[in-house]
């Protein structure tokens, strides 16, 4: 069974059509290597091994009856902790929700287990998504399973690591600013952020509700083609889930092989602050396009400079007020020593948060607040649709974006976090996706001269998953750098 | 006082009637047990979101056009930050700056010189209405304050006036029209002790003539319609005397006590709050075509106002009549219900529901009342007409009307088990017309000479012989018979 | 930076956060600067530009039927994470 845990969603999909093993046989092999394992990953909040090994058993009965739900059924996933599944606790890393369960299912997990899923454990992440390394985690800080001194990246720092550690095959993220994307290319593997109203918000816990997007994790492009077919489309319980059409993405991804696109190289993301490794393992992926057939062309997103700043504007303003709920008063963590309501709510929250979430809260609070909002938020708008016209600008001439996901590889925990701004700015790759709504993938391009992975991201146009599958897929094929594990 | 005017704004806060909250589908109903009617979204729970209730938008749009806003084509919600215990998600979902209805007012009739006398009407101006979300109900118990979520997310209309008006008699006034036109498009019962309305006054004084307005007082926790009056009338005596000990008015939100007949201050204009409203995320925004505005339109009934002056003038109801009927839809379309199976008589009719109807009605809980009512407008009508022809008196109606009423039988079927039909022995009421002209020979003169009225005396006496068992139409035909021999 | 003075205490109370003196020290400080770099946006020339809201325009309403759907055991919604309860409602210390 050993070999299955770093097997390819298509395989372990085969294997259990063919009855090669069985959905328990398989599950049972993820759980035995996350004992093994995740003592130094740290991946995992918490799991729930009879619960999961019910459903695997569940699976298996359908399967017997041949009432088999599909690609799915049977496989497990990783839930990052933010995602409501009932029953199960829903911390999102934060010590005010440290004894949460959550009464109902959010519309995404109501989708995996409609789809047989084998829900697999709850991932560690930043508190409240708010970070890129896990050292926000209120619990624990992850490793990368590449040098387990160095972060895995974040804030879906547990479904990256547990996916890349063999851990779980699939796993979903979130990404506000880059938080599936990121560790992904942080962990070597493959990650996406769908257009914004791809993908139900639904129990998903809110960051900044405009920026928030759930996003699938795994080995391959398939793996995750596969978990977003799952995912997508319209839910009558999410107003800003789009009510567009999903297409048959793995179809998608074969019919249009062989494709030539045209892609575009936005300069302001090669300059300065980028790492020379990273960048040359970039222009190397570029270059391949290249020899495919497809036409190559420089771009420019002038907005870049602003995409920081708008982003930190908006999502912590947006956060100031999606956070306030976590008061003490109805479901939190309520401060022991609180002796009047004043206390309930200053205390509650000052002891059960973490020095990131209140930084932004305040900063939030302070860009919304009377006398600041036009400075900032108002005016943060209006630069938001700036980003948002100069990548439509650029759209005009080409089909996606190429550009690093992230600036470096791994970082070594505590490097950054003595200096918000600095870990504010390794975002800058990724956060204007967000603003703009548009559907990005980072896939492994290589690895740096120590080993650590370096992940590319192409950016498409609204609603255009198809081609960002289809182009990393094409990638992919010609550098199996899925096959490659690291060594625990 | 006479050199002071005061100017008072209100807003209103009305809980619409929809079938569900205004974010979710569970319903409220008032007097449940504690935090049963929630669920995620009632509560704030992490990862829940809102979606709108259509048929709020609707009522609401509905409100707007019964009061003549401008109905906005499109509009957004906004999120309202700040932290107290009722407010699940500590901030409220909103309409900040762009409100489903703008301007618009409020008719309303002033009282007149005496009851039975229609006062002056005039218009209140509005400034706005929009939709929100209501707070959940805390309870205090000596150092505990006890929380239940059951009415958060219900639908709540702020309707906002302009300040507008200048007395606790217009405010009263205002308050009562707004009442009316609200239950009258079913859009709110509007039960106060329920809080289904409440109120917020804005209160400042100005020297009479000035156009500007003076410091202004905001006064909350006015729970009843004669709570807000009081509550009104004490802030512009207080304003007044503070103006005229030289004191001056200070900006602040005071808290009206109707138990002490007093109100104390809440906080200062230091303490306002900073809600750093903004446009809510989570929701889409709201497009309305004038074709949905012109749907809304047709569902309106006819107003209560242009009602009572259709009775006053077409039907020749006299005001204190149509003064009951028409501020109340369900009277109102009894009596036009009944009307249709005969109007030879609207007064006959009127009467009857004005007052006996009305009177048995309020007798226990008006709503428990008109839903288990068992009578028809249809028999109110045959049981007028009954006392029209001649086929019961006056009196025996009443005893019909109260059976109907508890029976909901037909009129003629309870006449007839009754035995309640007039039998006229015409012979002898002949003759005690005879003896009662004989026995007033000067009203017996006046009538022949002309003087009409008089015969009112004489038909007096001989209802009061027979003890009103006979048509009055009888002793008059045959008083006027013997008179002109 | 024109928008650096910053209130911290002002704005810990709006977010009702209890700030230590060594947190309320340091995140002046880091406020001050994330302000300053954020006050870049001012110099984005946005002449003519609606703000972007949502990322997506929606076409038409987004609502549902008033159709009211009772959960049963609302208050298990409630009583399974409540730090103090009494008689189905949550308590506090009192409130005014």
């Amino acid at each position: 069974m050993e070999d299955l845990i770093f097997g390819t969603l298509e395989q372990l999909s085969e294997g259990l059509e063919k009855r090669q093993f069985s959905s328990v046989e398989l599950t049972k092999a993820f759980i035995e290597r996350t004992h093994a394992v995740d003592k130094f990953v740290k991946a995992f909040l918490s799991f729930d091994e009879k619960k999961t090994l019910a459903e695997a058993e569940a699976s298996d009965v359908r399967r017997a009856r041949g009432q088999s739900f599909g690609r799915l059924d049977g496989i497990p996933v990783g839930l990052k902790d933010i995602f409501a599944e009932k029953d199960q606790h829903l911390t999102c890393g934060s010590r005010i929700l440290e004894r949460f369960v959550s009464p109902y299912d959010a519309t995404v997990v109501k989708k995996l287990k409609g789809a047989g899923a084998v829900l697999w454990g709850r991932l560690n992440m930043d508190e409240f998504a708010m970070g890129s390394s896990s050292e926000n985690s209120a619990f624990q800080v992850t490793s990368n399973p590449w040098d387990l001194d160095r972060i895995p990246g974040g804030s879906s720092s547990g479904s990256a690591a547990a996916v890349a550690a063999g851990e779980v095959p699939l796993a979903l993220g979130t990404d506000t600013g880059g938080s599936v994307r990121q560790p992904a290319s942080m962990c070597g593997i493959v990650g996406l952020k769908p257009s914004y109203g791809r993908i139900s918000r639904y129990g998903m816990v809110a960051y900044a509700s405009s920026l928030d997007q759930a996003g699938p994790l795994a080995r391959t492009t398939g793996g995750v083609a596969a978990l977003l077919q799952i995912l997508s489309g319209a839910d009558p319980k999410d107003s800003t889930c789009a009510r567009i059409h999903v297409p048959d993405y793995l179809a998608a991804i074969q019919a249009n092989e062989g494709k030539k696109w045209t892609l575009g190289v936005p300069e302001e993301y090669f300059g300065e602050g980028l790492d020379s490794e990273v960048k040359s393992s970039v222009e190397k992926a570029i270059h391949f396009y290249e020899t495919q057939g497809y036409v190559v062309r420089p771009i420019h997103l002038t907005s870049l400079g602003y995409a920081i700043p708008v982003y930190y504007i908006i999502a912590t303003a947006e956060a100031s007020s999606n956070l306030a709920r976590y008061d003490g008063i109805r479901y939190t963590y309520r401060s022991p020593r609180a002796k009047n309501i004043d206390e309930v709510y200053d205390w509650s929250r000052s002891e059960g948060l973490g020095e990131e979430v209140k930084r932004r809260i305040l900063l939030g609070t302070y860009v919304l607040s009377s006398g600041y909002y036009d400075a900032f938020y108002g005016k943060a708008q209006k630069v938001r649709r700036l980003i948002y016209n100069d990548f439509m600008r650029a759209f005009a001439e080409v089909d996606a974006l190429v550009t690093p996901t992230s600036p470096m590889p791994a970082f070594k925990k505590g490097e950054k976090t003595n200096s918000p701004l600095a870990m504010y700015l390794s975002d800058i790759y990724t956060i204007s996706v967000n603003l703009a709504g548009l559907p990005a993938i980072s896939f492994p391009c290589g690895f740096t001269g120590n080993g650590l992975p370096i992940g590319c991201q192409l950016i498409g146009k609204p609603w255009e998953e198809t081609t960002l599958l289809s182009m990393a897929y094409a990638f992919e094929k010609c550098h199996p750098f899925n096959l490659k594990i690291p060594n625990l | 006082m006479t050199q002071y005017e005061a100017v008072i704004g209100l807003e209103v806060h009305v809980q619409l009637k929809t079938q569900s909250k205004l974010f979710t589908q569970i319903p409220y109903r008032y007097g449940v047990e504690p935090n049963t009617l929630v669920d995620e979204v009632v509560l704030g729970l992490p990862g829940s979101l809102p979606v709108l209730n259509k048929a709020a938008v609707l009522k609401t749009v509905q409100v707007g056009l019964v009061f003549d806003c401008e109905i906005a084509r499109q509009c957004k919600w906004d999120r309202k930050n700040y932290f107290y215990p009722d407010a699940p998600k500590n901030y409220q979902i909103s309409q900040f700056d762009q409100p489903l209805c703008r301007g618009g007012h409020v008719e309303i009739e002033l009282e007149g010189p005496a009851r039975n006398i229609q006062g002056k009407h005039r218009k209140v101006a509005l400034n706005r209405i929009h939709l929100e979300e209501d707070v959940g109900k805390l309870t205090h118990f000596g150092q505990e304050s006890w929380i239940d979520y059951n009415r958060a997310g219900t639908p709540l209309i702020e309707i906002v006036s302009e300040p507008d008006m200048h007395s606790p008699e217009e405010v009263f006034a205002y308050l009562k029209s707004l009442v009316m036109h609200l239950q009258y498009v079913g859009a709110s019962d509007c039960d106060m002790e329920k809080g289904q309305l409440r109120c917020d006054a804005n209160i400042s004084l100005r020297p009479r003539g000035a156009t500007d307005l003076g410091t202004k007082v905001e006064l909350k926790n006015l729970n009843s319609i004669s709570g807000v009056c009081n509550g009104v009338r004490h802030e512009v005596n207080r304003q007044l005397q503070a103006i005229e000990q030289g004191k001056g008015v200070v900006q602040e939100t005071r808290r009206w006590d109707a138990d002490r007949s007093e109100s104390f201050v809440m906080r200062s204009k230091e303490d306002a709050h900073d809600y750093r409203y903004f446009t809510d995320p989570d929701l889409c925004p709201i497009c309305l075509s004038e074709a949905d505005i012109q749907t809304q339109e047709k569902t309106l009934p006819e107003f209560p106002f242009d009602k009572q002056e259709r009775y006053l003038r077409t039907l020749q109801l006299p005001y204190t009549v149509t003064s009951v009927i028409c501020p109340d839809k369900r009277l109102s379309d009894f009596f036009e219900s009944a009307l249709g199976f005969y109007a030879k008589n609207p007064l006959g009719i009127a009467n009857w529901i004005a007052n006996d109807l009305l009177r048995e009605l309020a007798a226990e809980d008006m709503h428990q009342a008109w839903k288990n009512l068992k009578m028809e407008s249809r028999q109110v009508a045959a049981l007028v007409e009954l006392v029209d022809s001649g086929v019961i008196s006056k009196q025996s109606a009443k005893e019909v009307f109260e059976s109907m009423f508890k029976t909901g039988e037909d009129p003629q079927k309870i006449v007839k088990d009754k035995g309640l039909e007039i039998a006229i022995d015409v012979d002898a009421l002949k003759m005690m017309c005879a003896e009662v002209i004989d026995a007033f020979p000067k009203p017996a003169e006046e009538f022949r000479s002309g003087k009409e009225k008089a015969l009112n005396v004489l038909k007096g006496q001989v209802v009061k012989r027979t003890q009103g068992k006979v048509p009055v139409s009888e002793v008059d035909r045959l008083l006027r018979e013997l008179l002109s021999q | 930076m024109m928008h650096s003075e910053i209130d911290i205490d002002h704005l810990a109370k709006l977010a009702r956060i209890e700030l230590d003196e060594r947190e309320r020290e340091i995140f002046l400080n880091q406020l001050q600067d994330i302000v300053g770099y954020c006050s870049k946006v001012c110099e984005a020339d946005v002449e003519n530009l609606e703000p972007m809201v949502h990322s997506f325009s929606h076409e038409g309403n987004f609502w549902a039927e008033d159709a009211p759907e009772c959960r049963e055991n609302g208050v298990d919604f409630l009583s399974r994470n409540a730090p103090e309860m009494k008689e189905k409602q949550i308590v506090v210390p009192r409130v005014l």
